[in-house]
């Protein structure tokens, strides 16, 4: 219901926000209970193989999204857990040896939510290649020869 | 996010070509030889080689030999790791947002 907003933050940082219609503690659940994780996070183009989570200090959880052969993991660890404020996790996807830390604020609105987000990177380099885009040259039309392909 | 950035970016600067994508077009079709892939190019069989290998160090065609025969083969697997990773990190973010405004509308009490 509202635009999202992605941004560098100091040096290793990106800070997003996003306002929902709903209570804070009815956008709380929806990050910490599997069953609505799996309705939301992701896109399209992946298809959901597991998540779970362990909504406790110190609970683990696990997402993972296949698609054909190729899987997208993350595993991570939470370190807050304040209903339904703050989540504080930390996360790590699979094959890449960068941990990042993850704080997400559930602000109240007048009974919308404003849910900010900052994710902090081992490095500028990390968070970097994280905040590139695919809109160089060639790019775009590459992006359409790839779905042709893949589509045959 | 999962993929090698340096092998991404030979992907992607291989994909930076209109006769680069021509060629990939044609081998999404079946194999074929230099000269098959030069015919329909305003290019020199030359340049189509050069076009080749950089195509090649990307890891999206291979060279075979049968005889005298060296048909060239796309490798679709760098193409599919390119196509997810392009799902980009505002996109995932996007996406996800999106579908959660969704699932937060359809909960919604009376």
């Amino acid at each position: 219901m509202s635009e999202l907003v992605v941004e560098p933050l100091g040096e290793r940082a990106i800070r997003m926000e996003r306002t929902f219609r709903a209570s804070r503690e009815r956008v709380f659940e929806a990050y910490v209970r599997p069953e609505l994780v799996r309705r939301w996070l992701g896109t399209s183009r992946m298809d959901w193989h597991t998540c779970t989570i362990d909504a406790r200090v110190g609970g683990a959880f696990r997402y993972l999204w296949t698609r054909g052969d190729f899987r997208m993991g993350i595993q991570g660890v939470f370190v807050v857990l304040e209903p339904p404020a703050r989540i504080v996790h930390r996360e790590r996807f699979d094959g890449s040896d960068g941990e990042t830390l993850v704080t997400t604020l559930f602000h109240d609105e007048g009974g919308l939510t404003r849910v900010e987000t900052v994710l902090e990177y081992g490095s500028t380099e990390a968070r970097d290649r994280v905040l590139a885009t695919p809109m160089r040259d060639g790019i775009s039309e590459g992006y359409v020869l790839l779905d042709a392909v893949l589509a045959g | 996010m999962v993929a090698d950035p340096a092998r991404l970016d030979a992907v992607f600067a291989a994909l930076a070509h209109p006769h680069r994508r021509a060629i990939l077009e044609r081998l999404a079709g079946g194999e074929a030889s230099v000269h098959e892939l030069a015919a329909p190019l305003p290019v020199s069989q030359p340049a189509v080689s050069r076009h080749l290998s950089v195509l090649e160090g990307a890891g999206l065609v291979t060279r075979g030999q049968r005889g005298t025969y060296r048909p060239c083969t796309l490798d679709a697997h760098p193409l599919r790791e390119a196509t997810e990773w392009l799902v980009g990190f505002r996109d995932f973010w996007a996406s996800s947002y999106d579908a959660l405004d969704a699932l937060l509308a359809e909960t919604d009490a009376p």
